[in-house]
């Protein structure tokens, strides 16, 4: 009967893809090209960062604003590989979380609580 | 008797999906001919969705219900089968959401959907195994999760305050538990009346969601 348990919540998560190793890569925003400004701006809005993938330059502070009404966390790395750079909650509809991002490469993050969210910053 | 339940929820979720389809499909050419019966037609794309989201919320509840009880019958292969119609429903309704929102909201919502469904199976899996503790884990889950969907939905449309959708959800997530709950206990007068309330219920969520959309967005949902 275990086994049968076991069977049944691995179907359920395989179909409905609940597991996040199972999801896609990062959420990439398609809506625009990536944007190069220093001081830039990334909002949190319907369970999405926006936009998806920032380019900015080394030195850049980067800003994030969650507009939902629910708490989302900025961690860095992926669901499967968290690398412990930063892991900030945005407790709600207004919080912010700022960084400094000096050296240059690709930054992935996500949101903790919905790890389906995730995001790229590449610093050049 | 066992399987009473499955054919008869199989019977309704086959009514509920064809019947859909023939409102949907006939609002476009009105009543047949020669029909004496006036078949229903939605004359304008607000009406329209109201349509399409009560089907998919109304299949959801009734899909899900034929996967909860394949899943405490112990029939592994049925279950699976159920799971995949349900996940196959789950895309459907993510679909329409993204066919307003776009792409992004689309691949946003999809995962936050089927998390509710990982919990309601967590849910099943603490009352077969008469886990007291899972199942109230579960239930903690679902709770947090109607905030979570309260505030994807307000997000999106200002016209729907969170704790508004987080109320109706919360009332889903319950109904369908009382119909978990008397297929455990193999309360087989009682599965139907919870299960026609479970179903029912989806109507005070896809409503306001369509009514709430068309507001939002009064030129692409205009009458025809």
């Amino acid at each position: 009967m275990k086994r049968f348990w076991q069977s049944v919540g691995l179907a359920a998560v395989t179909v409905m893809g609940v597991v996040p190793a199972l999801a896609a890569g990062p959420l990439v925003s398609q809506a625009a090209d990536p944007q190069k400004e220093p001081g830039s701006a990334i909002t949190i809005r319907v369970f999405q960062f926006q936009p998806g993938q920032l380019d900015v330059k080394a030195g850049s502070r980067v800003t994030w604003t969650n507009q939902d009404d629910i708490e989302h966390t900025v961690t860095s790395g992926t669901p499967e590989r968290p690398d412990g750079r930063f892991n900030t909650r945005l407790s709600g509809k207004g919080a912010t979380f700022s960084s400094t991002f000096t050296q240059p490469g690709t930054y992935s993050y996500f949101c903790n609580r919905h790890p389906s969210m995730r995001g790229q910053l590449r610093v050049n | 008797m066992k399987n009473s339940f499955v054919r008869l929820t199989g019977v309704v979720t086959i009514a509920t999906v064809l019947s859909a389809g023939c409102g949907m499909a006939t609002s476009h050419y009105g009543a047949m001919p020669g029909s004496t019966m006036a078949m229903a037609t939605s004359s304008t794309k607000a009406a329209d969705l109201k349509t399409g989201l009560n089907a998919l919320l109304g299949e959801h509840v009734l899909v899900a219900a034929v996967a909860t009880s394949h899943a405490l019958g112990g029939r592994e292969a049925a279950f699976k089968g159920a799971a995949a119609g349900l996940d196959a429903n789950s895309v459907e309704i993510a679909r329409a959401i993204g066919s307003v929102y776009g792409a992004d909201a689309e691949k946003a919502f999809l995962p936050l959907w089927r998390r509710h469904i990982g919990f309601v199976v967590d849910y099943v899996g603490g009352v077969a195994a008469k886990d007291k503790a899972k199942q109230d884990n579960a239930v903690n889950d679902l709770v947090q999760y109607t905030q979570d969907f309260g505030a994807f939905l307000s997000s999106a449309n200002p016209n729907l305050p969170k704790a508004v959708v987080a109320d109706l959800v919360k009332s889903h997530v319950l109904t369908l538990k009382d119909v978990i709950d008397a297929q455990a206990a193999r309360d087989w007068q009682k599965v139907y009346p919870a299960l026609r309330a479970a179903a029912a219920h989806m109507q005070m969520i896809a409503d306001p969601l369509a009514d709430a959309i068309a507001k939002q967005f009064p030129a692409k949902f205009a009458a025809r």
